[in-house]
């Protein structure tokens, strides 16, 4: 795993060797292990490298052996020793035993098509010296990162954002409608960002840019619409199968010159893929976790039954709120934007624990929620829809009470009030975005912190209609739960928690996340299945429970889902908690950065005196305008 | 106690729980069940109404009708203190 960056100037001028330096220094801690350049003419490439596979001669940027093409390439291509050959047998040579140059001569054999081989997770740039061409893409899920903007006179890109920002022509502001799209979906829809000259690569897509003319294209996206809805057919069967595939998607992530670890959270994600590692490897693994002395977040009981259960050898890193407030504005450095749980901040600390254990590589359960139907807000969705074809039930309703027994106010809510807040209305079945209409308007409230003049920039923009207006044309035609399950995956996943969770935190301390249930065979697979086998009645994720028995602790398997929570805002008024909180929340730090209102900041401050805890939203507020004030001031007034 | 008062009472409460002090995002007939106050601000809004106004409500009263519309609350109110007195 690695940082790059690249210059394409358009005017043919040559690339400057100290601001491809600036960039890529900014990354250092992506690639920590060795730094490259090549420059030829209008091209600039650099690179940070993680040394993980062929650690002699895999040093980047790289060439093919005629150096035709170059390359500079961050992430890993799984299935890069069966492509190897394949491509020896149609007449390519290799200098090195890298995943780096089975790109190289792939695009040379498939040419932009190359990446639809590829089964694994990158963000990678390729110049074609004959064509002067440069050729970006990013892996199907979004779990690499790829940014880009262009100047006067040149196209930059980089694996995060500050790279972008050591140009001096790169304009810092942020972007009004990027901002109100994270004020609604937690994330920028791609390929916008919270930052106005800055845009992102969507998942699933590649680019060429060749003078002045920039190209994307979509090359994936996950075949929801296929899902058959049957009452007929095989859990056993289907179960067999996705067991299968689970087993080669970790076997094959497994590939490393360095050793290999993994996170065990304690959930059913997590303590399957360990278990699959320890029956491939068969070594001594070891094994990470987090813990909480809050016994409401904690799952330290699960996490070490799992790990006596399949065999790690297990450490964890007890997190407190202090150290959630200690460490916030690091997390806040490395996602580049505005977060409303703090829910990241432990998995920064998680990652500290592995690279201090001598860990360059871990595997984790990141995906499964998404592609086989985990989230609560399949089951709330499905519910509601229940609850839509006899709103006069008086029964219906009740179920929404069972879904959250942990909230005591709720469940003394008449019916006619849940149809309020689950928007269960004719109007609402009838939205495309139906089930996730609740959590984005909740979300969308925390708009009337803007201040004035940032309402007055986004102006009458509505976002979820500019959602709804992208979404694939067929989306409408699909069964109601893969549109939920789009949404989740396509938007919320690479956006944010694969992101700000996933390979900002991780890269953070030089550790590579590799994720099994991202494999996109795994995704195809678990999109074509029916519904009934991702969700039977009420019981979440039936078919990867089936695919279980009798690998993981019972226990685990039985447990009622504990989605991953940490402290939110009450860690930042502690009286022990750092005073950068106090200070950026402060009416003089909220002026100046002009994105709240200073009024409204300090009446959401007030909330969380005295130790209270704040509702749900008051703490999705409080930890977004402090994440946006930290973003502020260590990028727009860097 | 005046109509106007109550109104004003409650108005204040919901501007500064639910809308971070933002007057101008409570507008008049604003429906305020999912609109102004989320699924766990119920409570805190007869918590309110119970403590300042010193009545009782119980849970068959927390209704749309009842609730729906800070008009509405404010009528619901001057009932509940009617039957008090």
């Amino acid at each position: 795993m690695c940082g790059i960056a690249g210059i394409l100037k358009s005017d043919n001028a040559a690339v400057d060797r100290t601001e491809l330096c600036r960039m890529i220094s900014t990354l250092h801690y992506r690639g920590p292990d060795a730094q490259g350049f090549h420059i030829a003419g209008p091209l600039g490439f650099a690179h940070a490298r993680l040394s993980i596979i062929d650690l002699q001669s895999g040093d980047q940027p790289m060439s093919t052996v005629d150096r035709r093409y170059w390359i500079t390439f961050n992430g890993e291509i799984f299935n890069y020793i069966e492509l190897r050959e394949e491509l020896i047998s149609k007449g390519h040579s290799f200098a090195t035993r890298s995943d780096t140059e089975v790109i190289l001569n792939a695009y040379r054999e498939y040419g932009e098509d190359c990446v639809r081989h590829f089964n694994g997770q990158w963000a990678f740039a390729i110049w074609d010296t004959v064509e002067q061409k440069l050729f970006l893409s990013r892996d199907r899920a979004g779990v690499r990162p790829l940014f880009y903007t262009q100047t006067g006179d040149s196209f930059l890109f980089a694996s995060e954002i500050k790279a972008l920002f050591t140009s001096p022509e790169v304009s810092r502001d942020f972007d009004p409608i990027g901002m109100d799209q994270i004020f609604t979906f937690w994330l920028a829809l791609p390929p916008r960002t919270p930052f106005k000259s800055i845009s992102q690569l969507p998942p699933g897509y590649s680019m060429t840019v060749q003078g002045d003319h920039i190209r994307l294209h979509q090359y994936w996206s996950p075949p929801y619409g296929q899902a058959v809805d049957s009452l007929n057919g095989n859990d056993q069967a289907r179960a067999e199968e996705l067991l299968h595939l689970l087993y080669d998607a970790t076997r094959i992530r497994l590939r490393s010159d360095v050793p290999v670890g993994a996170y065990l959270s304690g959930g059913i994600d997590s303590t399957l893929t360990t278990a699959l590692i320890r029956k491939i490897a068969h070594d001594r693994l070891r094994s990470f976790s987090i813990t909480f002395a809050e016994a409401e977040f904690d799952e330290g009981p699960y996490q070490r039954q799992a790990s006596a259960f399949i065999g790690t050898q297990h450490s964890s890193v007890s997190c407190s709120q202090n150290d959630i407030a200690k460490v916030f504005p690091h997390v806040i450095q490395h996602a580049e934007q505005p977060l409303f749980r703090t829910a990241p901040a432990p998995m920064f600390l998680l990652s500290k624990l592995v690279r201090e254990n001598g860990f360059k590589v871990v595997l984790t359960g990141e995906g499964a929620d998404e592609a086989l139907g985990g989230y609560d807000i399949f089951k709330e969705a499905k519910i509601r829809r229940f609850w839509g074809n006899n709103l006069d039930s008086k029964w219906r309703p009740l179920l929404l009470k069972r879904l959250y027994p942990f909230l005591p106010d709720f469940q003394k809510q008449p019916a006619a009030n849940l149809r309020h807040f689950f928007r269960v209305t004719e109007e609402d079945l009838s939205n495309p975005l139906f089930s996730h209409l609740p959590r984005w308007e909740l979300t969308a409230k925390l708009k009337l912190l803007f201040s004035p003049d940032f309402q007055a920039a986004i102006g009458k923009y509505d976002a979820l209609a500019q959602l709804a207006e992208s979404l694939p044309p067929e989306f409408r035609s699909w069964p109601h739960f893969s549109q939920a399950e789009f949404l989740e995956a396509r938007y919320f996943l690479p956006g944010y928690l694969l992101s700000s969770q996933g390979d900002r935190v991780a890269m953070a301390h030089s550790v590579e996340g590799r994720y099994p249930f991202l494999d996109y065979r795994v995704i195809e697979f678990a999109a074509k299945l029916p519904v009934r086998s991702k969700m039977r009645v009420l019981n979440q994720k039936y078919i990867l429970k089936r695919a279980c028995e009798g690998l993981i602790p019972e226990s685990i398997l039985q447990r009622p889902k504990q989605p991953y929570r940490a402290p939110d805002g009450k860690c930042f008024f502690d009286q022990d908690a750092p005073d950068y909180a106090k200070e950026l929340l402060s009416p003089e730090q909220i002026k100046k950065a002009g994105i709240f209102d200073s009024r409204a900041v300090n009446m959401l401050a007030s909330r969380f005196s005295g130790g209270k805890p704040g509702s749900l939203r008051d703490n999705m507020g409080i930890v977004a305008v402090l994440s946006t004030q930290l973003l502020a001031s260590q990028f727009l007034n860097a | 106690m005046q109509t106007t008062d109550i109104e004003q009472e409650i108005r204040t409460f919901l501007i500064d729980t639910f809308l971070f002090g933002r007057s101008d995002a409570l507008r008049d007939g604003e429906p305020l069940l999912g609109n102004v106050i989320d699924s766990t601000g119920v409570m805190d809004l007869i918590m309110f109404l119970q403590e300042r106004f010193a009545i009782s409500i119980d849970d068959d009263e927390v209704t749309a009708e009842n609730l729906d519309s800070l008009k509405s609350a404010v009528s619901f109110v001057q009932r509940k203190m009617l039957t008090k007195a």
